[in-house]
């Protein structure tokens, strides 16, 4: 997942900002404009049974020479620094590592490719980022060195967010996607089955409310994002606005997420507060999971790079699939991508980089096991390495399963600001200054204006 | 009698207004500089808390058992002294430099009478409101043909001079009377002779001012050595401590880095502080 890289960081610091003007201004050739923001339609999306063969072999590789990578994750050097001593030894190239605050990189970015200087390959999360330099023409198309990339087993949504006018522009390396983590002690003291956690949101109310009632005012049922961030709106909010069957955009031109459906998934997050199952203040997602470290949290919903920290905790936790609403249940996926710079100095080494993670198991499982991600394509799950982790870490089978049925949110023209402006709105229902549905009409009514805007820019 | 009662009570009562008045004024201030340092006692609180205490609910700003592990985390895990030492080193090229531009073009713009002085003070003037970000891609151009990217020499040089401390110092000198300079000029000093051992000796003060602020821009810069440093060890500490965060953070590492990288920034500020205030009132840019 990008998503434990931080995705969700820079892209709050990015939504409209420095990065985004700067690399408007440098762009050059867009190589196609952004196809629909991804997620206008939110239909499940199976993964392809085709997917379960092998996967195909990529070109041979070639030693590269020298190139430079960009990594997003400073704190992860150690684990990285095995990866690119792997790289190094396999004959294919050599590496130079640069690490870059995630927050920060696209301003580093996007100054860097302005002034002529642009590393060979960079390590971006998530869709908006992707596409933002993608779409201003900065990214090499893989396909001009491996033909059959489109064709391999990537999962579809994340394929289709890389993808313009029918080439590949970042090589997917991780994906994450939202899973149901319950602490079990918390379930068992609050009477409990913790074998047995809710399938359903109607019973997870029930069972945080539960948790809540017994836990003095010290334990809470259940945490969701409340912090009046993009990440609230954009990256948690919609796999419970879909369960209940809303969209964020009814097409790529209007907003919909105020429908009666998104309604009633912002009244379910009312519910939770207003039944005391969670306390009334700004989460983010670093708060929620430091919060459900002290173990006086019952469950969460988050993403795979959770798991190390959760299975460390002092005390037993489990995952299952996230809790289905009316409509069913399809989990937000996120994805960490290795971009090859267009007018890199060595666009080769950027691409044998990124071969060398995207397109060989092995190295694709031993990435997502360092950090703590899934293979973002179905065959590496096959990897005897990613089986023995599986089989070691019982948190993440839930994840691979979640996987079956994802989809991306919305990641168009104005994603974060309109993701802020959900944020906003569910602060406002959190701290019961707003009801869902004046919150809901309020925040789409900016939205509107943000789409609009966004999309006459072109 | 009734009068000679009242005229008691009166001045009674004109003597308390004063005292209520600084009883108001000391509450407004005591109130300002709690809100002013909370953040640094929940910096240092969190310095040395555990990770399980470090997000409690609530304003647990002291912690109940102390981690003094924090600190020798953050110093071993990191290169906190590299990253400080590269901070001191730049911060104060950048200081000394731009006292020295500060001071000379100041004086120029205060005392000197040149063709297009003003109109030349008023585009510096209007330099000063552009923001880094829109000079961020030329700068970035200029310093990468220069061959410096990645030095120390890249970071510093977009801060040789600054154009803030050129008006601070104008101000300043603006406000000195220029009786003595007249008589020295008369007796044959040079323009830099006047400078030197007139005016300079009197504008302590304002150059204190200057420095501490000059300082501790060059501190807290991030964007810029952000866009030429990709070497870890030239980074400096604001960069560093960007560095620490993610997702999977350890809080209390990062809050004893930031801790002790607040401590050489503060030392510079209390071993001036008096020239500073009196500088910044001095100077006319208190507001």
């Amino acid at each position: 997942m990008t998503r434990s890289f931080g995705r969700r960081r820079f892209l709050q610091t990015l939504g409209g900002g420095t990065a985004t003007i700067l690399v408007a201004a440098c762009g050059s050739s867009a190589p196609a404009s952004v196809p629909g923001g991804g997620a206008t339609s939110n239909s499940p999306t199976a993964a392809p049974k085709a997917a379960e063969k092998a996967a195909p072999a990529p070109p041979a590789a070639k030693a590269a020479g020298s190139g430079t990578f960009w990594f997003n994750q400073p704190p992860q050097q150690e684990a990285f620094q095995k990866i690119i001593e792997r790289f190094n030894q396999s004959g294919s190239g050599k590496m130079e590592v640069v690490l870059v605050p995630a927050p920060e990189l696209p301003t580093k970015l996007a100054t860097a490719i302005a002034g002529g200087e642009p590393p060979d390959a960079v390590r971006l999360g998530g869709p908006a980022v992707n596409s933002l330099f993608m779409t201003n023409g900065h990214a090499a198309a893989l396909d001009d060195w491996d033909p059959k990339i489109g064709t391999y087993d990537f999962l579809p949504p994340i394929k289709k967010a890389v993808t313009r006018n029918g080439k590949m522009y970042a090589m997917p390396v991780n994906s994450g996607v939202q899973a149901f983590i319950y602490n079990k002690d918390v379930y068992q003291k609050a009477g409990l089955d913790p074998e047995k956690p809710p399938t359903t949101f109607d019973q997870l109310l029930e069972f945080a409310a539960k948790i809540s009632a017994g836990g003095g005012g010290q334990v809470w049922g259940h945490y969701v994002p409340t912090a009046p961030i993009a990440q609230t709106g954009a990256d948690y909010f919609p796999s419970i606005l879909w369960a209940f069957g809303g969209k964020e955009l009814s097409d790529e031109t209007k907003i919909a997420f105020n429908s009666p459906e998104g309604v009633a998934a912002l009244q379910w997050y009312k519910a939770l507060f207003d039944r005391k199952a969670m306390p009334i203040k700004q989460v983010n997602e670093i708060q929620m999971l430091q919060d459900y470290l002290t173990g006086n949290v019952g469950s969460i919903g988050v993403y795979p790079a959770v798991v190390a920290r959760v299975s460390e905790a002092g005390f037993k936790s489990a995952s299952a699939r996230l809790p289905a609403g009316p409509k069913g249940q399809t989990a937000a996926i996120g994805f960490g991508t290795i971009m090859v710079m267009d007018k890199a100095k060595n666009r080769e080494a950027g691409w044998a980089f990124a071969r060398f993670i995207g397109l060989e198991a092995a190295n694709g499982a031993f990435w997502n096991i360092s950090f703590g991600q899934l293979p973002p394509r179905i065959s590496f799950r096959e990897d005897p390495a990613w089986k023995e982790y599986e089989s070691k870490n019982p948190l993440v089978p839930a994840y691979v399963e979640a996987q079956k049925t994802t989809d991306l949110p919305y990641f168009g023209p104005g994603a974060q600001e309109i993701g802020v402006e959900l944020g906003k709105a569910i602060e406002a229902v959190a701290f019961g200054k707003k009801e869902p549905k004046q919150a809901l009409d309020e925040a789409a009514q900016a939205s509107q204006v943000i789409l609009d805007r966004e999309r006459k820019k072109g | 009698m009734a009068a000679e009662a009242v005229a008691p009570q009166a001045a009674e009562r004109s003597r308390s207004r004063p005292r209520l008045g600084r009883i108001g004024v000391y509450a407004f201030l005591s109130v300002g500089a709690v809100v002013v340092l909370l953040p640094y006692i929940w910096m240092i609180g969190s310095s040395l808390k555990y990770e399980d205490e470090m997000f409690r609910t609530g304003w647990q700003v002291i912690p109940t058992r102390l981690r003094w592990q924090n600190y020798a985390d953050a110093w071993t895990q990191y290169p906190l002294g590299r990253w400080i030492a590269n901070t001191v080193l730049v911060a104060s090229i950048e200081t000394l430099s731009t006292i020295l531009t500060s001071v000379l073009a100041g004086y120029a713009f205060a005392r000197l009478r040149f063709w297009g002085r003003d109109q030349l003070f008023y585009l510096y003037l209007g330099a000063m409101m552009v923001p880094i970000q829109v000079t961020l891609i030329p700068s970035f151009m200029i310093v990468r043909s220069l061959g410096l990217l990645n030095s120390y020499q890249g970071i510093i040089v977009i801060h040789l001079v600054q154009f803030s401390g050129v008006f601070l110092m104008r101000q300043f000198f603006l406000n000195l009377p220029s009786e003595l300079e007249d008589a020295a000029r008369i007796d044959g000093c040079s323009w830099f002779r006047v400078l030197w051992q007139i005016v300079l000796p009197v504008s302590l003060p304002a150059v204190a001012a200057l420095g501490i602020l000059a300082f501790t821009t060059g501190w807290n810069d991030f964007l810029w050595p952000l866009v030429v440093v990709n070497k870890p060890d030239i980074m400096t500490i604001v960069l560093g401590l960007a560095s620490m965060r993610s997702e999977s953070t350890s809080w209390g590492p990062l809050m004893a880095a930031t801790t002790l990288s607040a401590v050489p920034l503060t030392v510079v500020y209390l071993l001036f502080q008096r020239w500073f205030t009196e500088g910044i009132v001095t100077s006319g840019i208190k507001g």
